[in-house]
């Protein structure tokens, strides 16, 4: 082999650490390379498996639109700018968001995606919340997506959230007008009450006197206290009549709430049944490339340490680095170790030197 | 110990038919020169080094060179008998190869008894003499190679001033001397071998000793000068044009 000397009469003296390790580094790798290739296909491997073994995901999707948010009041905002205002789909979206962060809600919304009662199963009700997703897309839409391993599953999710969330909103926005409703419903049944004791009281009353005409009344205060309850009587019934007005009127406006609810928050994409699962190819290959990277950074940091921890002479510049040593040459095997024969022959090929042999002596030579 | 003289009378001595006085038959030695062939590259890395001092250093190259390393192993016997060879061939000077095996444990187990150990040298000068060998192909070139010495005397006899003026009458006798001495850790015996020569060549070999153990080998010969240091069996795995644009 022959010397390597031509390399080393163009180095500096005083060679900076960093090169010498980056060259000790070099030839670390080098030597070991299939070792430090074994994590990286080891990892590798494991993408593949990994992507292998991996469950397919469908996702199912729904479209909805927000012209306004039927739950907010819109504020009468006159003669200022309305830049900070919440347009209708981020408000709806959170409105959905904050909905689905209920158990209570969820519970209906598994319920009526097929789950059964999942009333007392939190980590089924977490697993369907964690397969919800919800964002808003400009001003007015709003996606509501559910993914699961089973594509049926999926869009029954989806359009139990979509349908329960606005059952919510429907019975929300009409909530007030039904209380004013049953207000009224009972203040009729008070008025109807008064009203049969008011006829009651007149019927008593006209029961009393004798078979007569009512102008041929002898007595005036007979005919007064006859139109007194009369009177009576028709006061209780046109109360009841107003009490049954509020109550229709409550109703009414109860139905116009939900029927504007319903307009506010409208479906235009149903959820449909995914064909075709989350990733594909391009998905698989950038998970194993993941892997693959994540290998080589295992292999470079294990070449890093082992180089770092290693502190044999791989370099010539690793001697020129010691006080007093100005000249350093190579030279391949010389042949034979200082007990034997030299065995180099003049065409210079080396020859793998015997082992030396077993020096009690050198026991005890710290490293 | 009485003065002699050497050199011209020494090797004189050695170059007669070393089977009628004795001795074991030195081709049958490991590590004769005579039949060491140092490898091409060996030899012009050696050049090479030596190019560089007398450059830099001195035209001239030391006197005497101790040939180290920090651990066993490392290849020391072959670099100092090629070393010893380079001189003798290329630049023509009287040369005489010292091995240092007898401060060596495990060398000495492989040794021929009947060697003449270098306590009979120092006392017996014709015993000395005939341990002289001198290398068929090159006349300039002679070795020495004393046999083996109890581990008690080893310190002793190396520190001894006996030793000391034959390694002073070899320098006077020969151009140069290259001593082959043991691995500097874990055997004191070989310091002071070193510490008596002009410069020390340190032989390391590629991924075996540590920089911890290069730094205490380098710190125990510090007063003596370093000629350079050969790295062996230099087979570095990263590509040559890598390494290269790290070092530009």
């Amino acid at each position: 082999m022959a010397a390597v000397g031509a390399d080393l009469d163009s180095m500096v003296a005083a060679p900076s650490r960093g090169r010498v390790f980056w060259i000790r580094f070099v030839d670390n790798v080098a030597r070991r390379k299939w070792w430090f290739v074994l994590p990286v296909l080891m990892v590798g491997g494991l993408g593949a498996r990994q992507i292998q073994q991996s469950t397919p995901v469908y996702e199912s999707t729904a479209v909805l639109s927000a012209a306004w948010n039927p739950l907010v009041t819109a504020p009468d905002i006159r003669g200022v700018t309305t830049e900070y205002e919440d347009v209708a789909a981020d408000t709806a979206g959170r409105a959905l968001y904050e909905r689905v962060l209920t158990d209570r809600f969820m519970r209906d919304v598994a319920e009526r995606a097929g789950f059964g009662d999942a009333g007392g199963d939190t980590f089924l009700l977490q697993l369907i919340r964690g397969s919800l997703y919800i964002r808003s897309d400009g001003d007015r839409l709003v996606t509501v997506s559910a993914a699961w391993n089973d594509p049926v599953v999926a869009q029954a999710i989806t359009d139990a959230t979509v349908s329960e969330f606005g059952e919510y909103l429907a019975e929300t926005v009409a909530n007030d007008n039904l209380q004013a409703a049953e207000f009224h419903r009972l203040v009729a049944e008070d008025a109807r009450a008064a009203v049969d004791a008011a006829q009651a009281e007149y019927d008593a009353y006209r029961a009393t006197l004798p078979d007569l005409i009512l102008d041929d009344v002898s007595s005036t205060a007979e005919r007064a206290q006859l139109r007194r309850l009369a009177d009576e009587l028709e006061r209780a019934a046109n109360e009841l009549a107003e009490a049954q007005a509020s109550v229709d009127a409550s109703v009414i406006a109860a139905r116009q709430a939900q029927v504007q609810a319903t307009r506010a928050i409208q479906v235009i994409d149903e959820p449909t049944l995914p064909t075709q699962p989350l990733g594909g190819l391009r998905s698989d290959v950038v998970v194993l490339i993941g892997f693959v990277v994540l290998g080589i950074l295992i292999a470079i940091g294990a070449a890093l340490v082992t180089t770092l921890l290693g502190k044999s002479i791989v370099c010539p510049e690793q001697l020129l680095a010691y006080e007093g040593v100005s000249r350093v040459t190579v030279v391949g095997d010389v042949g034979g170790t200082s007990a034997g024969a030299g065995s180099g022959g003049d065409h210079g090929h080396p020859s793998t030197p015997p082992r030396p042999a077993a020096d009690p002596d050198r026991e005890g030579v710290p490293a | 110990m009485t003065a002699v003289k050497w050199g011209r009378r020494a090797r004189s001595a050695s170059s007669a038919d070393p089977d009628t006085d004795g001795l074991v038959d030195p081709d049958a030695l490991p590590g004769h020169l005579g039949q060491t062939h140092a490898p091409v590259g060996l030899q012009r890395s050696l050049r090479n080094l030596l190019d560089q001092y007398q450059l830099h250093v001195h035209p001239r190259p030391p006197g005497s060179i101790a040939v180290a390393s920090a651990l066993s192993g490392e290849g020391t016997t072959p670099v100092s008998q090629a070393l010893a060879r380079l001189l003798a061939a290329e630049f023509g000077a009287s040369v005489c190869w010292i091995d240092g095996g007898w401060l060596d444990p495990v060398r000495q187990r492989t040794w021929d008894p009947s060697m003449v150990d270098l306590a009979r040298m120092l006392r017996d000068q014709s015993a000395l003499e005939s341990a002289f060998r001198q290398a068929p192909d090159l006349p300039h070139l002679t070795s020495l190679r004393p046999g083996p010495v109890a581990r008690a005397n080893r310190h002793a006899l190396a520190e001894s001033d006996e030793f000391g003026q034959l390694l002073t009458i070899l320098a006077d006798e020969f151009d140069h001397v290259v001593l082959d001495i043991p691995p500097l850790l874990g055997n004191a015996e070989g310091l002071p071998l070193l510490r008596r020569s002009d410069a020390f060549l340190l032989v390391v070999r590629f991924r075996t000793a540590s920089e911890g153990q290069i730094g205490r080998a380098l710190d125990l010969a510090r007063p003596v000068e370093n000629l350079g240091v050969l790295l062996t069996d230099y087979r570095p795995a990263a590509p040559t044009s890598v390494t290269r644009w790290i070092r530009s």
